[in-house]
C-alpha cells in the first residue's frame, strides 16, 4: 500500500504538476541508481538507466492505478531496464572482464577510501558470476535492503523462490569471494 | 527440498529479523537440535556482517551536487521526449503534406479508389442484413410447431432404428426364402414420413441423416421377394458402413424421443 502523501503526489503528477514529479524523483532517485548500479557496475550506465526509468514512469503515470506501490513499480522498471542493458552488452560482446570498472567511480569516490576500492571489485566480480535471478535477488534484497515481499513483487516470483535464490546466491557469493580473494593474493 | 535446506533458506530473514514469530520459533526449535544448521547460520551471519560484504550503497559515494542535478536531468529528458513526440507528429504531418504536393495525381487516384472501396463495403454491409432478414422471415414457424416437428423427427428416428435393428437381426442363414412383407410396409410408411420431414426446417446433420435413411428405406420398400437375401445383405453392409445406427442414437438424444412411445405398431400388419 502506498503512503497517502505519495498518492497525493502521484495524483498531482497526473494532473500535470512538474514540481510534484520532481519531489517523487528526489525521493526515489538514489534507490533507483543503487539498483541499476548493482546490476551494471558502471556509473554512466546506472545513471542512464535510473533516469530512463523515471522518464518511462512519467510517460505511463496516467495508467498507474496504485495497485502496487510506486516503489515496486519503479524498481521493477529499473530491474527490467538493467537486465535489458546487460543483455545488450552480452550481444555486443562486452564482457565484464574489465572489472573493476573504475572510470566514474574513481573520479567521484573520496580519495581516502582505499579499503572500499580494494574490496568492491572483488564483490562485484563475485556478484556477476551469479545466475541472473540469484544476482537480482542478492542486489535487491541484500544490497538495497528491500523486503522479501517487495522483491517477490518486483521479480514476480513467490516469496519462497526469493528465499531459496537468496540462500543459494549468498552461498555461491561466499565461495566465489574466497576463490577470487585467493586468486588476487 | 529437504527440511534442512528449507530451514537454511530462511536464515537470511532470520538474521535480518524479517520472519513472523511462528516462523522464527520453528527455526529456533530446529536449531536447538541440529548442529549442522547452527554452523551454517553462524557462517552466514559472519559473512553478512563482515566488512567485506557489508552493503555499501554506491549512491553514498556521489556528491550532493550530483543528486541536485539528477532530478533536473530527468526533467530535461522528459522535456526532450515530449518535444520529440511533438516533432514526430509534426514530421508526420509534413510528410503527408509534401506527399500531397509532389504526388497530387497519385494521391487523388488512391483516395478515389479508397472511396469506392469504402462505398462498396458500406453498400454490402447495408445489403447483407436485408438478406439475413429475408432468410429469417421465410419460415415463420412458432415454437409449438418447432416442438411438433422435433417430436416427429424423434418418432421417425426411433421407428427407423427399430427397422434397421430388425433388418440387421434377420436370420439369413436359412436357405429358404424369407418374408419381408412387414419390413417393406414399414419402409413405405417411413419413406412418406421422411419426405414430409425433408420439407421442414431441420438442422443440416438431421436432414442428411434422414436423406440417408430414406435411401435405405426406398431400397427396402422395393425389394423383390426372390432376391431378398442378397439385397438385404447389401443393405446391412450399407447400414454398417454408414454407421447409421450410431448416428440415429446421437440424433435421438438431441430430439428427446418420448421414452414410453409404443413403436411396435410400425409393423402394422404384425408378422405372423
Amino acid at each position: 500500500m502506498m503512503a497517502a502523501d505519495e498518492q497525493q503526489l502521484i495524483l498531482r503528477v497526473k494532473e500535470g504538476d512538474h514540481e510534484a514529479y520532481r519531489v517523487l524523483v528526489g525521493r526515489h532517485m538514489k534507490h533507483a541508481y543503487n539498483i541499476a548500479y548493482g546490476f551494471l557496475i558502471d556509473h554512466d550506465d546506472a545513471e542512464d538507466i535510473a533516469q530512463e526509468s523515471f522518464v518511462r514512469i512519467y510517460e505511463s503515470i496516467q495508467s498507474f492505478r496504485g495497485e502496487a506501490s510506486f516503489n515496486t513499480w519503479l524498481y521493477r522498471i529499473v530491474t527490467n531496464l538493467s537486465l535489458n542493458k546487460l543483455r545488450q552488452r552480452k550481444n555486443t560482446n562486452h564482457r565484464i572482464t574489465n572489472l573493476p570498472h573504475q572510470s566514474a567511480m574513481n573520479i567521484i569516490s573520496p580519495p581516502d577510501d582505499t579499503s572500499y576500492q580494494d574490496v568492491k571489485p572483488i564483490i562485484e566480480r563475485a556478484l556477476h558470476a551469479l545466475p541472473t535471478l540469484q544476482r537480482a535477488v542478492v542486489i535487491l534484497r541484500h544490497l538495497n535492503g528491500l523486503s522479501t515481499k517487495q522483491v517477490s513483487e518486483i521479480l514476480r516470483c513467490s516469496e519462497g523462490t526469493i528465499k531459496t535464490h537468496l540462500h543459494r546466491g549468498m552461498k555461491k557469493m561466499k565461495t566465489q569471494l574466497t576463490e577470487i580473494k585467493d586468486e588476487v593474493i | 527440498m529437504s527440511a534442512h535446506k528449507q530451514i537454511q533458506s530462511q536464515f537470511y530473514d532470520y538474521i535480518q529479523g524479517g520472519l513472523k514469530s511462528d516462523e522464527h520459533s520453528i527455526i529456533d526449535t530446529h536449531l536447538a537440535s541440529c548442529t549442522m544448521c547452527r554452523c551454517k547460520l553462524e557462517e552466514l551471519k559472519r559473512f553478512i556482517e563482515s566488512p567485506v560484504f557489508s552493503p555499501e550503497l554506491p549512491s553514498d559515494k556521489l556528491p550532493p551536487e550530483y543528486w541536485n542535478n539528477f532530478a533536473l536531468e530527468v526533467e530535461q529528458k522528459i522535456r526532450t521526449y515530449e518535444i520529440e513526440k511533438r516533432e514526430y507528429s509534426l514530421s508526420l504531418w509534413d510528410w503527408l503534406n509534401s506527399l500531397f504536393i509532389f504526388h497530387k495525381r497519385q494521391i487523388i487516384a488512391v483516395s478515389s479508389a479508397l472511396t469506392i472501396v469504402c462505398m462498396a463495403i458500406t453498400g454490402w454491409l447495408l445489403y447483407v442484413p436485408t438478406l439475413v432478414d429475408e432468410k429469417i422471415a421465410l419460415p415463420e414457424i412458432s415454437s409449438s410447431q418447432f416442438m411438433e416437428i422435433d417430436q416427429k423427427v424423434g418418432e421417425y428416428l426411433h421407428k427407423s432404428k427399430t427397422l434397421l435393428v430388425g433388418i440387421s437381426n434377420l436370420d439369413l442363414e436359412e436357405k429358404s426364402p424369407i418374408d419381408v412383407t412387414a419390413e417393406k410396409k414399414a419402409s413405405r410408411n417411413l419413406v412418406q414420413e421422411a419426405r414430409y420431414l425433408k420439407n421442414q426446417p431441420l438442422d443440416i446433420r438431421s436432414a442428411r441423416l434422414i436423406g440417408d435413411l430414406e435411401r435405405i428405406q426406398i431400397e427396402l420398400a422395393t425389394i423383390k421377394d426372390d432376391a431378398a437375401i442378397p439385397r438385404i445383405e447389401m443393405l446391412r453392409e450399407g447400414i454398417h458402413r454408414g454407421n447409421l445406427l450410431f448416428k440415429i442414437r446421437m440424433a435421438e438424444s438431441m430430439y428427446e424421443m418420448p421414452r414410453l412411445m409404443n413403436v411396435n405398431n410400425i409393423y402394422s400388419g404384425d408378422r405372423k
